[in-house]
């Protein structure tokens, strides 16, 4: 990276730390080069500032697992918050920072926007099946599978329509989220916790890392016995906060740095120490 | 003999080898004849009662040498009879306690010195002797006896006698003769037996229900509103019954409803049926416990219960008495009950019917079938069969079961007979597979009537459970999370529409949200017991215990909460513990253990953590009720993460730990565990927090641990007494309160301890709580004041608040546990003269005395032992004893009690009420002195002591020295000089002392070699044993000394 560009990343993150709450300085300078190598890997044409609508489909799909179209459509309309048919940088890492880190408000936030087609500030009884319909399994013996549907509708709105309007204000949703948390992606997944494995974020995640293969990340941390997400928030949160990585290759061997602060215990297993 | 041994004697399972009669009457009256036929045969036959065995028999005995009389050459253990045979070996010889006989003269003259342990004798030595007449007559004679059996050979087996013209073949088969004609009689008389209690078999039973179900519904002809089983699930065998109680003999178990009473819960077992205690409504367990007495069969006892019942019966009579008996003669083939079948149809109400039905019914034999339930499975199929060869017919079996499931009331209609078609649908429906398929749809058409909305929209919320993907399937596992789950009606709905299966399926998805739904609405149903027991048969423990493993502490929790409702039962506990369960819970009790990390990232995860661990340690509790998942939860390691997490700050995580730990008490090696662990410390500290229900627990699990002596010293030292003094003050919450008492009644067993209690006044607040209070509390109350009692100081302290008059006025309850306490207390009051006049005053010893009749042994004991101080101190005890109308025969009959402790402490009241000379001479007349006599062959040292105290005080009148003597009692008590026990040795030696003022004791103690034992006594620091040692000696010497001088002079 040229100097000018490195200073004006720097510049960048600067500004946007001051903004994120979830992610510090150094964290969002990973995520911008991460951005950019994005960024150079699906557009082919150069000089545009953003990830287009397939580009982005494509990310959502093969890092976070995400299948329904729709929905995926409804994430990049969330996540292009100036409408201009691009995720620029500043969008990406507001984006992520809900995505991964965002505390359940953010979260409900996002959520509704994306269920909320329309953007009208609710989501309508027509909204509702239009994002279930392909939720039931056609039944052959049912005479209308639309029928389930408007039913399954029904019963959403029931649950969760409080103020008994017919649809779903942010309010409703919110309070309903709020009495159970399961019904935060009520109308389908749009948030990378639910089925992403913590192995593919790894992948991603450690190309926050540009001076460490990410397999040896990933090795380490199945060796860590991480095995949820909260905990590889730790790791990598400790990580950051001592701002040089966990493990450092010498010669073909690789060292632990300092394992006791994590709350971690098991060792190291010899079978990737050997690389 | 042999064979009606091997047929007809009832051997318990313990295997062949080691089998042991059971105590049967059977076996009872069998023994009785032969030891009849044994003992006469000495003098009826007496030539072939000098046959020697081939092999001796051989058994361990309970004689003793001392009861040989003459005849016998007896030499210390060992005795041997004057008579041999001819290679010179004694036809009997004993030695130890290991007897061997080879003449039925010997066995008879045996028997006669058993006297009264004659049948214990022949049941030992059939016990031993398997194959008596193999041993008696050798291998080849029994090959003649048991040809014998058969009618044709008897002459041959004449002629053959004729051949042998040696003598002693020739007694052998008379012998032989003699034998068998003793095993026909007995053949005889137990067939007779067994044709009395006709047993019960799963298929009776089976039958029986399901002609009475079909004789059941609403309406007034019906004989009854219902009859069910109480579990669906039927084993290979036929039973319905857990298979723990199939040991029991135990079949099934059925709900009935009559028309005129209430619910009544009958278990049928082989023997009979009895009714039982029914459904437990909190662990929905049945109460095994019989209640009534057993009737033969099912209809014999409804007919007892319900008026109506044998009303409407008697109805049906013929058809039913045709059944039953039927049924008693089911031993023959069944090919011969089916021929007989087709001249039943006459006697039944199929004889109404046009003859059409009639021609066809018979045919089919399938109306027998109906009105006969003894089919047994193979008649059955062959039965259906038959319908299905015969298919042209236009009624075939599945047209008419739809007619069933249209016409739901026509089952009960069909019971009058009236209509032809009825009857038909009842014809078909015999041959259906099952009599569970048949139930379902019953059941559901039941409550089609007046079912709640509730239900249809529940079953359309689990059509989408089935049907939905994830975000379907979480919408409707929020929806249904909005019905009241703790509504029955709810909670069985789900089960009914096939809910249960889709939540545990959703289970193993992999999607957790999935998981997390579902796992919140089985914790909410597994409330219900008939939902518990569901979720078990579909298997879903398994996978709950899986889930413990996952990642996701929000799973973990439920799954362990989840469990913690399940596994209320029996069978759901070792279903979790198979599948090691127990292991992974205990793990979970580790999450609450990394609080020491300062970052602050952590303390939300902490709080996850914390209830992870609280979860594990609610599932604990539930499980740990059965006895092996203690054991398994010690194993796992689980007392120390107890015991640590015991010192966590979080209340709500304690009461489970402590509910763990209380429970786990009650084993051996956790109380060690416990003392190690130094869990008492924390339990001590949790007494004084604020939340009733953790105090209620600690307290409880106090009074578990406290049978421990050093236990008991820890409380105290970690001042544990006063904050359980302090709680006595708040007697609002009983539960608490009992827990409470019983760990102050527990501790008070020290003596450290009592003092402690005093300077709190624990006492006065002890006495002021004996009054309105619920029974577990006062049994606990009056326990720890029987405790304090010991100390006379406590005793006064009892007088003066006026504790004795409530301990007197308990004295006419009815709980046993109480009463053993009471009685305790009462005794131990009692010590003190001042408080043996209140006692007096309000009858105490009346009450005690008429709680000798108390049916329970532990009762009568504590009555016995409470009973002696008061007649100790009483003014004028000997009146007071006399006025209680057959007290004293009530008291001399209790020494034929078996119970040890009874025998014990009904020694020691006799001990005190023979100090009056007048009551000495009532018990003799009552027989005392024999009755004190057949108790002395006793190892009990306990026992020993005050038996011989009483034969001591028992010789002060008239001849009863010399009876003693007689009845033999002075041999075995001199072996009690070598007891270990001192105060058997004091006890006994007086009683020797009393006993050698006749001089034929003396000798006999002389013959015991009382003498060398008593000279060791002499030296024995006790003055008592000393003085009475030698007085015993003295008067033996006497005697020798007499002896010499009449011979000299």
């Amino acid at each position: 990276m040229f100097p000018a560009n490195r200073r004006r990343m720097q510049k960048l993150a600067e500004s946007l730390s001051k903004t994120s709450k979830h992610f510090n300085k150094h964290e969002i300078e990973c995520l911008i080069k991460h951005f950019h190598t994005l960024l150079e890997e699906t557009i082919e044409k150069q000089g545009t500032t953003g990830i287009d609508r397939n580009a982005f489909r494509n990310i959502l799909h093969t890092i976070f697992g995400m299948t329904d179209d729709m929905i995926m459509d409804r994430v990049f309309r969330a996540f292009d918050r100036d409408n201009d048919g691009f995720v620029n940088v500043t969008e990406w890492v507001a984006g992520l920072c809900v995505f991964l880190r965002g505390s359940l408000e953010e979260k409900m936030k996002y959520c509704f926007d994306v269920y909320d087609l329309n953007a009208d500030g609710f989501i309508s009884r027509e909204e509702m099946f239009h994002m279930l319909k392909n939720s039931l399994l056609k039944q052959p013996s049912e005479e209308d599978p639309d029928e389930g549907i408007k039913d399954l509708v029904d019963i959403t709105l029931k649950k969760m329509d409080h103020d008994h309007d017919g649809k779903l204000s942010f309010a409703d949703y919110e309070m309903s989220v709020r009495e159970e948390a399961l019904l935060l992606e009520a109308f389908g997944p749009c948030l990378p916790e639910s089925k992403v494995p913590w192995e593919i974020k790894m992948i991603w995640y450690s190309h926050l890392f540009e001076d460490l293969p990410y397999f040896i990340v990933i090795h380490a941390i199945k060796d860590f016995n991480i095995v949820n997400e909260a905990e590889a928030d730790i790791c990598f949160g400790l990580i950051f906060v001592s701002g040089t990585p966990l493990f450092s290759p010498i010669q073909g061997m690789l060292t632990i740095w300092s394992p006791v602060s994590l709350p971690l215990q098991k060792p190291v297993s010899s079978s990737w120490v050997q690389i | 003999m042999g064979v009606a041994l091997t047929r007809a004697a009832q051997w318990t399972t313990a295997g062949f080898g080691a089998g042991t009669l059971e105590l049967t009457p059977l076996n009872e009256s069998l023994l009785k004849d032969i030891v009849k036929f044994v003992e006469s045969f000495g003098t009826k036959y007496p030539q072939e009662a000098e046959f020697v065995f081939k092999e001796s028999l051989q058994w361990p005995t309970t004689l003793e040498p001392s009861e040989f009389e003459a005849g016998y050459v007896v030499s210390g253990t060992t005795v041997k009879s004057e008579e041999n045979s001819k290679d010179g070996e004694p036809l009997l010889f004993l030695s130890g306690s290991d007897i061997r006989v080879s003449s039925f003269g010997q066995l008879s003259r045996l028997l006669h010195f058993a006297k009264d342990k004659k049948l214990k004798e022949a049941q030992a030595c059939l016990e031993a002797n398997r194959d008596p007449i193999m041993k008696i007559l050798g291998a080849a004679a029994q090959g003649i006896v048991e040809k014998e059996e058969d009618d044709l050979t008897a002459i041959r087996f004449l002629d053959k006698m004729k051949k042998d013209e040696n003598y002693e073949n020739n007694l052998k088969t008379k012998i032989s003769l003699l034998l068998q004609q003793l095993d026909m009689n007995l053949l005889d008389s137990s067939l007779k037996n067994i044709s009395l209690e006709t047993r019960l078999s799963p298929a009776s039973i089976k039958n029986d229900v399901d002609l009475l179900k079909r004789f059941s519904g609403e309406g007034e002809q019906t004989v009854l509103e219902s009859i069910n089983y109480t579990s669906d699930f039927e084993f290979a065998n036929g039973c319905r019954a857990p298979p723990w109680r199939q040991m029991q003999g135990e079949i099934c178990y059925l709900t009935v409803k009559p028309h005129d009473c209430d619910f009544i819960y009958l278990t049928c077992s082989t023997a009979g049926v009895f009714v039982n205690g029914g459904i437990e409504s909190d662990t929905e367990e049945i109460n095994y416990e019989r209640c009534s007495e057993i009737y033969k069969d099912l209809v014999s006892i409804l007919r007892e219960k319900s008026a109506k019942f044998s009303e409407n019966i008697s109805k049906q009579q013929h058809s039913f008495f045709g059944t039953k008996k039927k049924e008693k003669k089911k031993k023959r083939p069944p090919v011969i009950e089916a021929e007989e079948i087709p001249n039943l149809p006459q006697t039944s109400a199929v004889s109404q019917k046009s003859p059409s039905v009639k021609r066809r019914m018979v045919r089919k034999l399938e109306p027998s079938l109906k009105w006969t339930s003894s089919v047994t499975p193979q008649e059955k199929q062959d039965s259906i069969k038959e319908s299905q060869e015969e298919k042209s017919l236009p009624t075939t079996t599945d047209k008419t079961k739809s007619i069933i499931s249209t016409t739901s009331t026509g089952r009960s209609h069909s019971l009058t007979g009236k209509s032809s078609i009825k009857v038909e649908d009842l014809i078909s429906e015999s041959s259906s597979e099952s009599e569970e398929e048949d139930e379902q749809p019953d059941r559901h058409q039941e409550g089609q009537t007046d079912l709640p909305s509730e239900y249809w929209q529940i079953q359309k919320l689990v059509k989408y459970l089935k049907g939905g993907n994830q975000t379907a399937t979480v919408i409707a596992l929020c929806s249904m999370r909005d019905f009241n789950l703790s509504q029955e009606t709810c909670q069985l709905a789900i089960r009914d529409v096939g809910g249960l299966e889709v939540l545990i399926n959703l289970l193993e998805t992999d999607d957790v949200k999935c998981k997390i739904g579902s796992l919140k609405i089985l914790k909410e149903i597994s409330h219900n017991p008939q939902i518990r027991r569901t979720i078990v048969d579909l298997g879903g423990l398994p996978i709950m215990v899986d889930i413990l493993d996952s990642p996701d502490k929000n799973l973990k929790c439920l799954a362990a909460e989840t469990i913690a409702n399940v596994a209320k039962f029996k069978r759901a506990r070792r279903t979790v513990r198979q599948h090691g369960g127990i292991k992974k819970l205990v793990e979970l009790l580790d999450y609450a253990q990394s609080k020491t990390d300062p970052v602050h990232h952590h303390s939300m995860y902490e709080i996850k953590d914390v209830e992870v661990a609280r979860c594990g340690a609610l599932a604990l509790w539930s499980c740990s009720k059965s006895h092996a998942n203690k054991e398994a939860i010690r194993k796992a390691g689980g007392i120390p993460r107890l015991a640590r997490l015991l010192k966590s700050p979080h209340q709500n995580m304690l009461i489970p730990v402590v509910g763990t730990l209380q429970e786990c008490a009650s084993e051996e090696h956790y109380r060690a565990s416990i003392k190690a662990e130094r869990i008492i410390e924390s339990l001590v500290k949790n007494l004084s927090s604020e939340n009733e229900v953790l105090q209620e627990h600690c307290a409880m699990a106090i009074y578990q641990c406290a049978e421990d002596e050093e236990t008991r010293d820890l409380v105290r030292q970690h001042g544990g007494l006063k904050p359980l003094a302090s709680l006595l003050n708040n007697t609002d919450n009983k539960k608490r309160l009992a827990a409470v008492t019983g760990a102050i009644w527990k501790c008070a067993i020290s003596k450290e301890n009592v003092t402690k209690f005093r300077e709190f006044r624990t006492i006065e607040t002890l006495v002021g709580l004996l009054t309105d209070q619920p029974e577990e509390v006062l049994v606990n109350v009056v326990g720890a004041l029987g405790e304090c009692c010991q100390e006379p100081e406590n005793r006064a302290i009892i007088r003066r608040c006026g504790g004795i008059q409530p301990l007197v006025n308990l004295l006419v309850g009815t709980n046993q546990a109480l009463l053993v306490n009471v009685t305790k207390a009462v005794g131990a009051c009692a010590a003190e003269p001042e408080s043996m006049t209140i006692i007096d005053r309000l009858d105490g010893v009346r009450l005690l005395w008429s709680l000798l009749k108390n049916p329970h042994p532990d009762v009568k004991a504590s009555a016995a032992w409470a009973l002696c101080p008061c007649i100790e101190n009483a003014k004028d005890a000997g009146e007071m004893v006399r006025s209680f109308v057959g007290g004293l025969e009530l008291v001399v009959n209790l020494l034929k009690s078996e119970n040890k402790e009874v025998l014990a402490s009904v020694c020691a009241a006799i001990t005190n009420i023979a100090k009056d000379q007048e009551n000495l001479a009532v018990i003799t007349d009552h027989g005392v002195v024999p009755l004190l006599s057949k108790l002395a062959n006793t190892n009990n040292d306990k026992l020993r002591r005050h038996l011989a105290e009483a034969i001591s005080r028992c010789c002060m009148w008239g001849r009863n020295r010399i009876a003693f003597g007689e009845h033999k009692a002075v041999a075995p008590l001199v072996r009690y000089l070598k007891s270990k026990d001192t105060d058997v040795h004091r006890a006994t030696a007086q009683a020797l002392y009393q006993l050698s003022e006749d001089a034929n004791n003396c000798i006999t103690m002389h013959e015991n070699g009382a003498v060398k034992l008593l000279l060791d006594m002499v030296g024995s620091p006790d003055e008592v044993l000393q003085e009475a040692a030698a007085g015993c000696i003295a008067n033996i010497r006497r005697l020798a000394l007499a002896t010499e001088k009449a011979r000299y002079s």
